[in-house]
């Protein structure tokens, strides 16, 4: 067969398929716009399921305090537990600002995914809980929820101004875990903030925003099939970060500068709560190196260390009920489900309990009056 | 390369594009024949070659039967065919087993590692090779020719996992019906669809709960170890009969039809029923090949039931070399066994069964069911016993609970499927060009894009 007859060949079946063996050709038009038109109602609904149920976030925006974070509106998180938001101005899962200084006590809680806890419903954050159990004894305490997710100390070290002047916090508390003091706290490419090594010590650092990714992420989370889409498909590289994360051996002249350094930034009436990876498959009580190494600095600098640790083994084994993962994952794997924050909330109001919320103040705290 | 990525689809469209350029000639078929020795290389280009000797030393050996001068030598080429076919099996397949097994019976000391890897689909393409070797025998028609058959044979649709064809039938397709054309493309989409759904939304999400529970019993609650049985005989379902249903319709792109492979087995009011409902291609061989040659039910209730453990025991060492299989599969006969025997005793009544007792039935042949898979999935004998002992709410039955939502969608849509295939039929074609073609498309595959998990399973199946 000569080339030209192979062309010829090729385009008349390529005719032949487009408009269909039994389609008339008066029709063809009209069915292809018919065609279309299913095809937008179809992405359409595909987009709004995925909107109910596995995700849906307002725009990101890079705010002058708080970098490049979630614009305001609801925010719907599904792939692990589920939760329905609201993201304040700021970008944060907390009140706005000015509902904040009306209260006396104001109680800023620093962290990662665990603090912001995309997984459970506010009512069911350790951050809330700790504010109803603290209402329920009669302090007027507001507790605002300063997580924000893949942060690590440097990122905590870096906001202790936004936060300071945006809150004016009177008490700190600051959520710490095992992939927070590795060698990735100096990775310029991962989370947006990392630290560096100075002649006055560790300095924290934040990486300028890309308007060009940034207006790209804002057109994805118009469009939630796409945005969910790309997340999944991130997901794989992510993973593959944090397992080699984990495996690194842990630095203890490092974790102390860290831990000195969050005292200073936050005051040293600061209390540590640590995210503990609990094996209950294995053995629950079995503490990690990078937790000793906290908990060992948190003594030797004089500052309340909250160690959930044994009270989620004793939880698992009078209940026989994970405190991390959920139904829609796997359980006792991942983030604290809503039985794991109700334990976190009563083990940090105790740590509150010991000092009095009111009286105590920080250089946070002093610096705002 | 698996049905449900992005590079069977390029895969498919290629082919069906090729084939549609070549026209119904040879080209076609050696194309074909090609493109399903590169879908296996896919694989393990090295066991190409055996799949190939396979199908060549199978094609001549029904010459040599169909042109033998005498009856003995055709009854020798048939011996032949089976044995040679049936070696090959046992050596990549079941030597280990036997080996081990042997070692740890008579404490002798046998090599139980040949360092063989286990070809995918080597049970399919035994299984399809010995048919067309009988079939030759009782006098049906040889292959035209030696690429006709390896086509049959490679034709990569039912390579991997089935459906088991019938020679005779699917070589007169090829000959004849090898074609692509656009109304065959609107034929195929439902079933393509309907698969993808089944394996990569239901089959995989169940696969995420079934794992670790089956991978740690005891440290789940009864309820939870239930629903995890539950899930599995739901996700093994939807993951074989989503991939026959992509096969079935990656075959239909072709012109050609091979027959489906499953019709609502959960549905079935007895074990026997589920098992003409379920892997019907392989139920079918097994009766055609085992059970009616060594007599069937003609010789009597004793001599009928025999026969029926013989062919499940059968069937579940095709399944797997491992006792869990042998064991399923002896479960399976004996649960036949036992409701040929009841309805010995207590004939059905004239005016047909009540209400009440069909629901009874089917709960029964469902919780028949469930039991038995726990064999199948388990990954020993000793953790399979675990389940059991968990399900029977045996020591100690505190632990996780964990109610999936992915198990109660799957339930809700297996049930509306069923529901929709008992009142409907199946869906016989989607017009492209359409506000529903193109809704259904757009709409399916985002879904199952969208809520399928990230680390998708292999096909179940493969692995036999």
């Amino acid at each position: 067969m000569s080339h030209r007859a192979i062309a010829s060949r090729t385009s008349q079946s390529l005719r032949h398929f487009l408009r269909g063996d039994t389609c008339p050709n008066r029709h063809f038009g009209r069915r292809w716009v018919l065609c279309v038109a299913g095809a937008l109602v179809g992405f359409l609904l595909a987009n709004m399921a995925v909107a109910a149920t596995v995700l849906y976030s307002p725009p990101r925006r890079v705010d002058a305090l708080f970098g490049d974070v979630f614009g305001t509106g609801t925010f719907v998180r599904g792939h692990e537990g589920y939760c329905v938001t609201r993201v304040s101005r700021n970008g944060l899962r907390a009140p706005e600002p000015a509902a904040v200084l009306a209260s006396p006590v104001r109680i800023l809680f620093v962290g990662d995914s665990y603090t912001e806890a995309e997984q459970v419903m506010d009512t069911q954050t350790f951050v809330l809980r700790v504010q109803e159990m603290l209402r329920a004894r009669g302090e007027d305490a507001v507790c605002i929820n300063g997580g924000l997710s893949a942060m690590s100390p440097a990122g905590y070290l870096y906001l202790a101004d936004a936060f300071r002047k945006t809150y004016h916090p009177t008490r700190t508390v600051v959520q710490v875990g095992d992939g927070d003091f590795g060698s990735e706290l100096f990775n310029r490419r991962r989370k947006g903030y990392w630290v560096v090594r100075t002649s006055t010590g560790l300095v924290a650092e934040r990486g300028g925003s890309d308007a060009r990714r940034t207006w790209a992420r804002g057109l994805l989370a118009r469009v939630p099939v796409a945005q969910w889409l790309f997340l999944k498909w991130q997901s794989d590289s992510t993973s593959e970060d944090t397992a080699s994360a984990a495996s690194l051996t842990v630095d203890q002249a490092l974790v102390e500068e860290i831990v000195g350094r969050l005292r200073t930034a936050y005051g040293p009436n600061t209390i540590v709560v640590y995210a503990p990876s609990i094996d209950y498959f294995g053995n629950p009580a079995q503490p990690t190196i990078t937790e000793s190494a906290v908990h060992s600095a948190c003594e030797s600098l004089g500052l309340t260390f909250v160690d959930t640790r044994a009270a989620f083994a004793d939880s698992y084994a009078k209940t026989k009920q994970p405190l991390s993962g959920f139904w829609n994952t796997s359980p006792g794997k991942g983030h604290w489900n809503a039985a794991g924050h109700s334990v976190v909330a009563s083990e940090v109001v105790r740590a509150l309990g010991a000092t009095s919320t009111t009286t105590a103040t920080s250089p946070v705290g002093r610096a705002s009056r | 390369m698996s049905f449900t990525t992005w590079q069977y689809l390029l895969f498919l469209t290629g082919c069906l594009v090729a084939v549609r350029l070549l026209g119904n000639r040879k080209a076609s078929r050696v194309f074909l024949l090609l493109a399903s020795c590169a879908f296996y290389a896919f694989w393990e280009i090295r066991l190409v070659p055996l799949f190939l000797a396979m199908a060549a030393v199978t094609y001549f050996i029904g010459k040599s039967i169909r042109q033998a001068p005498t009856p003995q030598l055709r009854t020798g080429g048939l011996w032949a065919g089976i044995v040679i076919n049936l070696f090959v099996l046992g050596l990549f397949k079941y030597y280990s087993f036997f080996a081990s097994s042997l070692v740890s019976i008579f404490r002798i000391h046998v090599e139980t590692n040949l360092g063989l890897i286990l070809p995918i689909g080597i049970s399919f393409v035994t299984f399809e090779v010995l048919s067309y070797v009988v079939d030759v025998y009782r006098g049906d028609p040889e292959a035209d020719s030696l690429l006709d058959f390896t086509l049959m044979v490679m034709f990569f649709p039912h390579l991997i996992a089935g459906p088991i064809l019938k020679p005779r039938d699917f070589l007169t397709q090829l000959i004849n019906s090898l074609h692509v054309s656009w109304n065959n493309i609107e034929e195929a989409l439902p079933g393509f669809l309907m698969g993808f759904a089944k394996k990569a939304l239901v089959a995989d999400s169940l696969a995420q709960f079934v794992d670790p529970v089956f991978a740690r019993p005891h440290f789940y609650s009864s309820l939870t170890v239930w629903l995890a049985v539950i899930a599995y005989a739901l996700q093994i379902y939807c993951d074989f009969s989503g991939y026959s249903d992509m096969a079935i319709a990656s075959a239909k792109g072709f012109g050609l039809t091979i027959p489906p492979n499953f019709n609502m087995p959960y549905i079935a009011l007895n074990v026997s029923d589920f098992w003409r409902r379920w892997n019907i291609s392989l139920t079918r061989f097994l009766t055609d090949y085992v059970y009616i040659p060594l007599g069937g039910n003609r010789k009597g209730l004793v001599r009928a039931s025999g026969n029926t453990m013989i062919v499940m025991l059968i069937s579940g060492l095709w399944h797997g070399a491992g006792w869990n299989f042998i064991v399923w599969g002896g479960m399976h006969g004996i649960a036949m066994v036992t409701h040929r025997l009841f309805r010995a005793v207590v004939p059905v009544r004239a005016s047909g069964p009540t209400k009440t007792g069909v629901f009874a039935a089917w709960l029964a042949t469902c919780i028949f069911l469930c039991f038995a898979w726990v064999f199948f999935r388990a990954a020993s004998f000793s953790l399979a016993l675990q389940v059991i002992a968990k399900m029977l709410h045996v020591g100690y039955t505190d632990g996780i609970a964990w109610i999936p939502p992915s198990l109660i969608v799957a339930l809700a849509a297996v049930a509306l499927a069923t529901w929709i295939g008992l009142r409907y039929g199946q869906p016989q074609r989607l017009r492209v060009l359409s506000f529903g073609g193109g809704f259904t498309i757009v709409f399916v595959v985002l879904v199952v894009l969208a809520f399928s998990p990230t680390n998708a399973s292999p096909f179940i199946y493969f692995q036999f």
